[in-house]
């Protein structure tokens, strides 16, 4: 491999399963680490650990000048971003280029077309279907006309969003007035870019994902897809695979065409090509492609067997893709529920605090990538989520069971979390038939 | 009480003062209405008031180290401290603006200036020392003025 110590740029469960990836691969690990962070597991785990900043992200996990100078002063050779933070930053992927740290990621070039999500609609127009849409406007007049013509509802984005911030969905011309500078000021806030697109609003669709591996001799494979359509405020909070509505043939014809998109990047080490699935007509639309590890890639591990962020570290070193797509088995069924510090009787609120207890569940089929420690305080600064719990069984009957056992032995005192979420909506009759849409939590629990 | 009592005082010691001059004695014994003093001459003891009223004092306030006004300079970068060609050593005076050390970070030189007026109380890296954030390099005791400012 073309290096042999890994500065990790991100903190809690991700840093924790790149460490171990790491340390599997025989290289060397650097954590950084905010004020905040001082006593959390990545912290320990990784061989040498640097304080980068005060708890605030800006000034800590997403301080440029204290990664980098960490990383040069520590000797390492490369930096894996993980997710959030500076993963899809293409400035930080650039400047980890011009210091010869290789960035565990695809090319600055290709973040920055893929990340701009605008951008990245234009370049793949002939590859995929796309909603249908319009290009990135400036100005309210034009998409008065385009929101006309594409018929109502809309959805209105920032070009540079994700995540699910910086978009609102649009019932009427009124509303369009009266929200557009809204979202263009939030879009401004959260991702410094003002411009916004147009997009048809498709009432429940399916929210699927094809998982990509690319190395840097051409060689790119899709390793299934992952049904992440229960989502609250466009954040997923239940992620499986495989998904009960795409047949076998389906399977293959979006997954070749995630591999064309791929392809016509010349994309290297793991990304995610996500496309909305309309049910009613079996139509699926090409929505964005997140040019990193993702948050629920614990689920396509499961049923393929292949480890995803090795791989990803593998292929940046240098070397070529240790898996053909003939190679690519899907066995058996896996969920991951997100365990997130929020309340989830009010409204998901995040929830703060000290753990004061915590007991986590196992047996068979069960998984938890976790940073969770007696006595840690659960920060608003960051991410309320604690733990992400996976589980796989023979088919999805056995891994709902498998996954409802673990809920319910999963036991975190201090904080509140959607666990009780989690175990009525696995139970949900639309839930159990599979073919719930991104509106499964408006739709199941409106009451 | 306090009138009678300072009189009293300054009637003994001038007492003193005027016949230690002419003799040659070791031990002197003033006795008053209310208090009495003893003072012991000899090679060792010059002279030795057994008693110091409070409104004659001359005692000095010395804060312990403690109760000073301490500036923690902490790194706010991650890199390789520099010391100044002229390195700094503790005891010396330093003004506001005062340039401290620097920390190379990503080839870049960042200047690290005191802040206060004071004097340097310890110095708490090494050239050439690698330094996380919020590592403490230098420890700077505040001009008393700029502690009464503060205060006031």
């Amino acid at each position: 491999m073309s290096f042999e110590k890994v500065l990790i740029a991100n903190r809690g469960e991700i840093a924790i399963r790149i460490i171990r990836a790491c340390k599997e691969l025989d290289l060397k690990t650097v954590a950084v680490y905010s004020e905040a962070d001082r006593d959390s597991l990545h912290v320990k785990m990784a061989e040498e650990a640097y304080c980068i900043g005060p708890a605030s992200p800006t000034e800590s996990y997403l301080n440029i000048v204290n990664i980098i100078s960490t990383a040069i002063m520590s000797g390492a050779d490369a930096i894996h971003p993980g997710y959030g933070f500076l993963a899809e930053n293409p400035r930080f992927a650039e400047i980890c280029e011009q210091y010869r740290l290789k960035f565990i990621g695809p090319s600055a070039h290709v973040i920055q077309i893929m990340g701009d999500k605008a951008r990245a609609r234009e370049t793949l127009l002939n590859i995929a279907p796309i909603v249908p849409g319009s290009n990135i406007l400036e100005k309210l007049p034009e998409a008065r006309n385009i929101a006309h013509d594409l018929g109502y509802p809309v959805m209105v984005k920032a070009a540079a969003g994700g995540g699910g911030k910086g978009m609102r969905i649009i019932q009427n011309p009124q509303q369009l007035e009266n929200l557009w500078p809204i979202v263009q000021a939030e879009a401004k806030g959260a991702f410094g870019d003002y411009r916004l697109y147009l997009e048809k609003y498709l009432s429940s669709p399916k929210h699927i994902e094809f998982q990509i591996l690319g190395d840097n001799y051409g060689n790119i494979i899709h390793l299934g897809e992952r049904d992440c359509s229960v989502q609250r405020r466009n954040q997923k909070l239940i992620e499986e695979s495989p998904s009960c509505v795409l047949t076998h043939k389906l399977r293959k014809e979006i997954g070749s065409i995630a591999v064309k998109c791929a392809r016509k990047v010349n994309y290297t080490g793991a990304g995610t090509m996500e496309f909305l699935f309309d049910q009613e007509n079996k139509k699926y639309y090409f929505l964005e492609m997140n040019t990193r590890v993702q948050v629920e890639h614990p689920v396509t591990e499961m049923i393929t067997g292949i480890d995803l962020v090795k791989e990803q570290i593998r292929v940046a070193g240098g070397e070529k893709l240790k898996y053909s797509q003939e190679d690519v088995n899907i066995r058996g069924h896996s969920i991951e529920c997100r365990i997130n510090a929020e309340d989830p009787d009010r409204f998901f609120s995040p929830s703060s605090g000290r753990i004061e207890r915590f007991s986590l569940p196992g047996g068979p089929g069960i998984r938890v990538d976790t940073y969770l420690q007696d006595g840690i305080y659960v920060n608003p600064y960051y991410d309320s989520l604690l733990a992400k719990l996976i589980s796989w069984g023979q088919d999805r009957n056995e891994a709902i069971e498998r996954m409802l056992r673990a809920l319910k032995e999963f036991e975190i005192i201090g904080v509140k979390t959607v666990i009780p979420f989690h175990i009525k909506s696995l139970k949900h009759p639309f839930f159990i038939d599979g073919k719930m849409g991104t509106d499964f939590i408006e739709r199941a629990f409106s009451d | 009480m306090e009138e009678k009592f300072a009189s009293f005082v300054k009637e003994a010691l001038t007492n003193f003062i005027e016949t230690s001059s002419k003799s040659d004695f070791s031990e002197v014994l003033i006795e008053g209405p209310e208090l009495k003093i003893f003072i012991r001459k000899s090679d060792n003891y010059q002279s030795l008031p057994v008693f110091n009223p409070p409104a004659l004092s001359t005692h000095v306030y010395e804060p312990e180290e403690s109760q000073l006004q301490i500036e923690e300079i902490k790194s706010k970068w991650v890199g390789i401290f520099q010391h100044n060609k002229e390195k700094l050593n503790v005891g010396d005076k330093i003004e506001t603006g005062k340039l401290l050390g620097s920390v190379r970070c990503m080839n870049l030189l960042f200047e690290l200036k005191s802040p206060v007026d004071g004097e340097v109380l310890d110095i708490m890296v090494k050239n050439e020392e690698i330094v996380e954030y919020g590592k403490v390099l230098f420890k700077i005791s505040k001009k008393q003025e700029d502690f009464l400012e503060n205060v006031l």
